[in-house]
């Protein structure tokens, strides 16, 4: 591990010098850096010098009511039956059902001003990601994919992207391919699918039929002395060397101590911010966390208040934990959604609330970001955006620009067609 | 645009199948005699030589030698995987490998391209190219089903492939009405993106790259102007579903607000199954340019009228609308002259038998494509028209060339245009992976069904109705309903599902229940498969695609939301899989696995060795390999049987086809 990033601090170097000597770049993945450290990309920030390392991305999936968490108003025929909380920051409000995240508030900064016009699920889900549309000739990568293709892995021994909760079928990776994908985890309590050896197979049997395969495949490879055929084999050294990992115990939650544990709450989503923790703790780039069923089109109080204990209690212990722990300056902890929820509330669905894209929350925390800040407003309805739209692009951007990434690079899919990490959005630099 | 710079003209022949005009001219049998059995084996090894001429001369030519043919234990393992999607069990290679017919290889061809097995194999290739999937649709709501069924039907039947094309593109009516036969579910899968919808049909049918130019003119490999799009797009502009409900109405609207929850629920997925699920509408022949249309040659919001870019012009020049722009467009497209049609299909054929296309990516015929054999795409191109587009025969005749059955080639290529000197060495897909491991696993794998393609109603994760009501019924009892008459209807239907209870969704179903007359062939609870779990069933019998955490996606498979979305890339958890997953819990050590009940029978450590290797393999061990292996029985014993099978699959030579 520490020799492969002897290797990359020795390329870069070389690179810099490259770039200095003939003013380009012989590694096309710092082409872009040089572009921004002398400023040559006038429309983008430069790139942040002291840069954050990891990214936990928290997905609150089903579209989160942005008046009943992050963005609560006065007026009775939005809010119902809801109130707002002061916080232990100034310039933070927050909804009486996040009473323990009121306590650290200070850590966190609010954007109320989030706006899209993606009002069904799958899209907004889509664009939240990948920052692009969704269209039926082409897969866009994830966030996370995005940052392994730009950054690469920080710890070699183990997976750099891991996806913690229920996920779609669209590939995480799309058209920059499976290296790239994320590895996913159903249940926090169970870790990498078949990392152990099963039951019934000691470690010596292993080894002997290890050394069979091994005298086979010296047959096969005089046969077909293929790169394909090597990487193959590679990867068989990569998943002996992961079962063997000291490092595989990052995913295996049943080492935290019992009243950590508890911290988090027993629920799948605080046990999977948990899990996230130790990843991030373990050198995983990129961590997401899903939470859903947040479509409370019926019922919207009592469902919202019930999820609101599970996210409160999780998050809370998150940012405390990290803070603790000294990651917090090093991890960005992103909050997200697809979209926020109509300020009119539907009263024969039992006080429900509808899809609404316009006008929505999300919260960012870490990684270089002041805490206790509140960015964007709505007006008193928390209908309209007021001031400082943010757009789910530029949410991106703004986790790219915390991670130091260059957020003009373009790459191309194998169809020839060029794309950049948000879409070429400007980060919400105000917020560092 | 440019055409292609070979013609016809340059062969200088009449092509062919000049001396089998019997068969040539004859009229499309009928389904009972299938295309390739019209043509005696002889007719087909005289054109799979000219095949082989093309390749051989080509090779001369370069100065490389020419390649010997594959041992018997490679042609039969490449050519099970090949057609069949797996590789052949134990039984199987030992029939073949003592047989000492010399005919043997052309009498296992024609077997296998008649099997069940090639169904399912061809089901998988085209799911992937047409993304053909259980629940399309923007909200994956909407149960197709039927179209899946379609496509495996059309299959069966070996149906000509311009005439499928053509009624997928101009099929109309309810995806669930029975006369509709679910063809319209291809125009469905993009359900309110019809161009996106376009653009793949000009990719997978004539390689042809749109998609850039929905946006904006596009100067990547050819010059297509966004309007050039807009005027194909015009063609099958304006289609709707069968009966599309948005509940503007006042009095449907209250109806819909007042109705209970579960009955609300109900219609919702009536709308997505049945009233919306569907196309009606010939095709406007005129559309209007996108509100942000740039270029000076016409105005945002300009009607324009249909007309193709490439090939015979077809047109809609006064720009009026017409009711059969499908259909123009259709004859426009599959007709022998279009220039692309043919090329691509032949070309595609052509890289599933051989392994690598005279081009790729086999859908991006631009003008500028680098061909590695010309005069053989032509030649083969003129053998699709021939065989009226018979993909069977097409491909019994490649089967038959001498470079399907070449030994594999010891270098790695590398780089775009293969010479075919020796099969190129490729990872298994993901279908073949997990069907070849079924097949050591199960008998009779290929006719085991499940009942993910039958048209059940599914109510809240059940079957409901089962041999009494399907999908087909429901439409038509649905479809005419309007106002409070359906949602009446919906409440009475809906307390019929409740009170039949039903059967979990997925569940191995009994011949019984069959009743319904659409599943064919034997069923998961056939006692051949007794003790098997039901969800041990090949590919192409597990929903389209399997789910995301399944064996097929780790390994591969596309999740169908692009075209030809699969990949051979391997990464770790494929490996743990291997390792630890797949191969342990359903095969080490399990009695019941057709690969140990084998052994089983096998009196001595040196024949059950012989047995593994055969099963898995696809071939007898060397002695080197014996020795290994028995001295290991020597030492552990029993065990060492299950170290024997593991070990097997965590081969290369497992993973990677010769």
């Amino acid at each position: 591990m520490f020799k492969k990033q002897d290797e990359l601090s020795r390329r870069t170097f070389m690179a810099d010098t490259a770039r200095k000597c003939l003013g380009v770049s012989v590694l096309p993945m710092f082409a872009s850096k040089g572009i921004a450290a002398t400023g040559g990309a006038a429309n983008f920030a430069p790139m942040r010098p002291k840069a954050a390392k990891s990214v936990i991305f928290l997905n609150m999936s089903g579209g989160m009511s942005h008046l009943d968490t992050f963005d609560p108003k006065e007026k009775k025929d939005v809010m119902g039956p809801n109130t707002a909380i002061a916080t232990n920051a100034d310039g933070v409000r927050l909804s009486q059902y996040l009473p323990k995240l009121a306590g650290h508030a200070d850590k966190i900064a609010v954007i109320n001003s989030m706006t899209t016009r993606q009002g069904a699920h799958r899209q907004g889900q889509y664009i939240l990601h990948r920052s692009y549309a969704p269209r039926g000739t082409i897969v866009h990568p994830v966030m996370g994919s995005w940052v392994m293709r730009l950054s690469g892995k920080r710890n070699s021994t183990i997976p750099g992207f891991v996806m913690v909760g229920t996920r779609d079928g669209t590939s995480t990776s799309g058209y920059l391919g499976p290296k790239f994908a994320a590895v996913p985890i159903g249940d926090p309590h169970s870790g990498i699918e078949d990392s152990h050896l099963p039951s019934g197979v000691s470690e010596d049997d292993f080894d002997r039929r290890l050394k069979l395969a091994e005298a086979m495949n010296t047959r096969f490879k005089k046969q077909f002395d293929h790169k394909k055929v090597q990487g193959y084999e590679n990867l068989y050294r990569d998943a002996i060397q992961l079962m063997k990992a000291e490092d595989l115990k990052a995913f295996d939650i049943n080492e935290e101590p019992s009243d950590v544990a508890a911290e988090y709450g027993e629920s799948r989503f605080g046990q999977g911010c948990l899990l996230a923790r130790r990843l991030i703790e373990h050198d995983v780039r990129y961590v997401e966390v899903t939470y859903g069923s947040w479509d409370t089109h019926y019922d919207n109080f009592t469902n919202v208040e019930e999820k609101c204990v599970v996210l409160d209690e999780a998050l809370s212990a998150l940012l405390a934990d990290l803070d603790r722990r000294g990651l917090l300056e090093s991890t960005v902890v992103a909050l997200g959604t697809e979209f926020g929820r109509t300020p009119k509330i539907v009263e024969h669905h039992q006080m429900g609330r509808d899809h609404y894209p316009k006008a929505f929350s999300h919260i960012i925390a870490g990684g270089g970001i002041k805490g206790g800040q509140t960015y964007g407003e709505t007006d008193s309805k928390g209908m309209e955006v007021e001031n400082n739209p943010v757009t789910p692009q530029m949410f991106n951007a703004t986790i790219a620009y915390a991670l130091g990434l260059p957020l003009e690079q373009e790459i191309y899919s194998p169809s020839g067609r060029p794309f950049t990490i948000s879409d070429k959005a400007k980060p919400v630099t105000a917020l560092f | 645009m440019k055409t292609f710079s070979f013609t016809m003209r340059m062969l200088g022949v009449s092509l062919v199948l000049a001396g089998f005009m019997g068969f040539a001219h004859a009229e499309f049998p009928g389904r009972e005699e299938k295309a390739p059995a019209d043509m005696t084996l002889d007719d087909v090894k005289k054109i799979s030589l000219q095949v082989d001429k093309f390749i051989a001369d080509a090779l001369r030519k370069e100065g490389k030698s020419l390649i010997g043919d594959s041992t018997d234990e490679q042609f039969v393992r490449r050519v099970y995987l090949n057609i069949v999607g797996r590789i052949p069990s134990y039984d199987e290679a030992v029939t073949f490998l003592d047989s000492d017919n010399a005919n043997k290889r052309a009498e296992l061809i024609d077997t296998l391209l008649n099997s069940p097995g090639y169904q399912s194999d061809m089901f998988n290739f085209w799911a992937d190219i047409l993304r053909a999937i259980h629940r399309p649709g923007p909200n994956s709501q909407t149960n197709a089903i039927s179209y899946l069924n379609y496509v495996k039907r059309s299959i069966a039947e070996n149906k000509p492939y311009d005439k499928w094309v053509a009624e997928m593109i101009t099929a109309s009516g309810g995806g669930w009405e029975r006369s509709s036969g679910g063809a319209v579910g291809y125009l469905e899968r993009d359900k309110g993106m019809p161009l996106d919808n376009l653009a793949n049909t000009m990719q997978i049918f004539t390689g042809t790259r749109m998609e850039c130019a929905q946006c904006h003119n596009h100067p990547h490999n050819e010059e297509i102007e966004q309007k050039d799009f807009f005027q194909m797009a015009a063609f099958t502009h304006g289609l709707k579903g069968p009966k599309e409900r948005s509940y503007g109405n006042m009095q449907e609207r209250r109806m819909y607000e007042n109705a209970p929850q579960d009955v609300r629920n109900f219609v919702r997925q009536l709308r997505y199954d049945i009233f919306d699920f569907g196309v009606v509408g010939g095709g406007d022949g005129v559309i209007p340019l996108p509100d942000d249309y740039q270029y000076r040659d016409a105005d945002p919001n300009e009607i324009v009228g249909a007309r193709t870019m490439f090939g015979k012009s077809v047109r809609n020049a006064r720009a009026k609308p017409i009711d059969d722009g499908r259909e123009r467009f259709t004859e426009w497209l599959t007709t022998p002259e279009n220039p692309r049609f043919t090329k691509v299909i032949a070309n595609r054929l052509w890289k599933k038998v051989m392994g690598r296309g005279l081009f790729e990516p086999v859908d991006q015929l631009d003008m500028d494509v680098s061909v590695s054999h010309p005069s053989l795409l032509v030649f083969l191109e003129k053998l699709m028209v021939d065989l009226k587009y018979d993909m069977n025969a097409y491909q019994r005749i490649l089967y038959n060339t001498r470079t399907f059955q070449f030994q594999p080639n010891p270098e790695e290529h590398t780089g775009s245009n293969y010479h075919f000197a020796g099969r190129v060495l490729s990872r298994m897909t993901a279908e073949q992976i997990w069907d070849s491991m079924l097949a050591t696993t199960m008998p009779d794998v290929d006719e085991r069904r499940g009942s993910h393609y039958l048209p059940f109603i599914q109510h809240r994760g059940r079957y409901v109705m089962v041999g009494k009501k399907d999908m087909y019924d429901l439409y038509e009892e649905a479809m005419n309903l309007e106002g409070r008459a359906l949602y009446d209807w919906a409440a009475k239907t809906l307390k019929e599902f409740n009170g039949d209870g039903g059967v979990r969704a997925g569940e191995a179903m009994s011949m019984s229940m069959m009743d319904s007359g659409s599943a064919k062939g034997p069923m998961a609870d056939d006692k051949r498969w007794a003790g098997y779990s039901s969800d041990l069933l090949r590919a192409s019998e597990l929903p389209s695609p399997a789910r995301a955490s399944h064996f097929l996606r780790k390994f591969g498979q596309s999740a169908r939301q692009v075209i030809e979305g699969s990949t051979k890339e391997s990464d770790v958890t494929q490996i743990l899989s291997l390792i630890n997953g797949h191969v342990e819990d359903y095969i080490v050590g399990s009695s019941n696995a057709v690969i140990y009940q084998d052994m089983e029978k096998a009196a001595t450590p040196e024949e059950k060795i012989e047995v593994a290797f055969l099963t898995v393999l696809t071939r007898r061990p060397t002695d080197e390999e014996m020795q290994l292996f028995k001295s290991n029985v020597d030492t552990v014993g029993q065990g060492a049987y299950d170290d024997l099978v593991w070990t097997l699959y965590n081969t290369n030579e497992f993973m990677f086809v010769q």
